[in-house]
């Protein structure tokens, strides 16, 4: 699961455990109202598992296991953190060409991991994830050429927010 | 005695009899846990048993922060690529888009909203990611903590918005 949705269920979890309500004294009603996350449904339905869908991780390579992939991504965001500021502030090609190096790198990884969230099946599953890498390729193309021969990507947004 | 003395002698050939066993259990397992985890969700399937419900949770701000994470995200990716590769595809340059936008003279009025509108992805997305990145740190999972800093985030993030969009009227 990605860290996205292992932190937006943290959030439940958190507020199911922390407090003095524990879980049963959630479910007689006398809850924080901060912990109170979780509806009582009286009729709820009962779904069951569909045939022909996979559930859990899709891939049987190396990669799942492997945690330096995960810091990396984590090293590039918070390389993003200044560079984005100093870019559109002191538009200049060098600052450019590692902001879009960098943010083009952050929004595949992460346009890939939605793709891995969010489309299940054996075939769906590996187009979605080449058309990611194409469109990025294709993109961090364009950026460069656009880079080069027009004014710049800080200079464009600047151009927007100033002049419109 | 002689049963103490039989003891004494039986035991490191005992011993090494449970060495034996225990090195025969440590052998590693022939499924790796991706096998089995798809093994688990084929019995499910064959056995027919229920999903657990998974839409019970009232919306919450954790919960929306993230979302709005993931949504702004999600958008200014999707918005980055269509912006890359049109800018390739178009004819002419970009600045004179910019002068075709600015001569259709739309009123100010029309012109802020959507301006805000286009900066508070980033600037949200920016923010919160700083928050993300605490977080992986191993810093403010506290249920207060998140409370706080996701309306300071949330809110923070609408009037730095509206801060940049009114950079043309400055």
């Amino acid at each position: 699961m990605s860290t996205f949705t292992f932190l937006r269920l943290a959030g439940v979890s958190a507020a199911r455990c922390s407090g003095s309500s524990s879980f049963l004294a959630q479910r007689l009603g006398a809850s924080a109202p901060l912990t109170s996350a979780v509806v009582q449904r009286k009729n709820l339905s009962l779904t069951p598992a569909k045939t022909g869908r996979t559930y859990g991780p899709q891939e049987e390579s190396e990669k799942v296991d492997d945690i330096h992939h995960w810091v990396n991504e984590r090293y590039v965001a918070a390389a993003l953190i200044p560079i984005i500021p100093t870019a559109l502030i002191y538009p200049h090609p060098v600052l450019d060409t590692l902001l879009i190096g960098a943010m083009v790198l952050h929004t595949h990884w992460r346009l890939s991991g939605v793709v891995q969230d969010y489309i299940h099946g054996p075939v769906l599953f590996k187009i979605g994830r080449l058309l990611v890498m194409a469109l990025s390729i294709c993109t961090f193309g364009s950026m460069c050429y656009f880079n080069y021969s027009d004014i710049g990507f800080a200079r464009f947004i600047r151009l927007v927010y100033s002049q419109l | 005695m002689a049963l103490s003395t039989l003891r004494l002698a039986a035991r490191p050939y005992l011993l090494a009899q449970q060495t034996f066993i225990i090195a025969r259990c440590s052998a590693p397992m022939a499924s790796s846990a991706l096998t089995e985890m798809k093994n688990f969700w084929k019995k499910n399937q064959q056995l027919n048993r229920p999903n657990s419900p998974w839409w019970i949770y009232r919306p919450h701000l954790p919960m929306l922060t993230s979302l709005c994470h993931r949504a702004t995200g999600i958008t200014m990716g999707v918005v980055l690529y269509a912006v890359s590769i049109g800018v390739f595809v178009a004819p002419g340059d970009v600045t004179s888009y910019v002068e075709f936008v600015k001569n259709l003279h739309l009123s100010p009025m029309l012109l802020f909203p959507a301006k805000m509108i286009c900066a508070f992805p980033l600037i949200y997305h920016y923010i919160n990611g700083i928050r993300h990145l605490t977080w992986d740190a191993g810093y403010g999972y506290e249920l207060k903590t998140q409370y706080k800093t996701g309306t300071v985030i949330a809110t923070s993030a609408v009037l730095l918005s509206a801060l940049v969009a009114s950079y043309a009227y400055w």
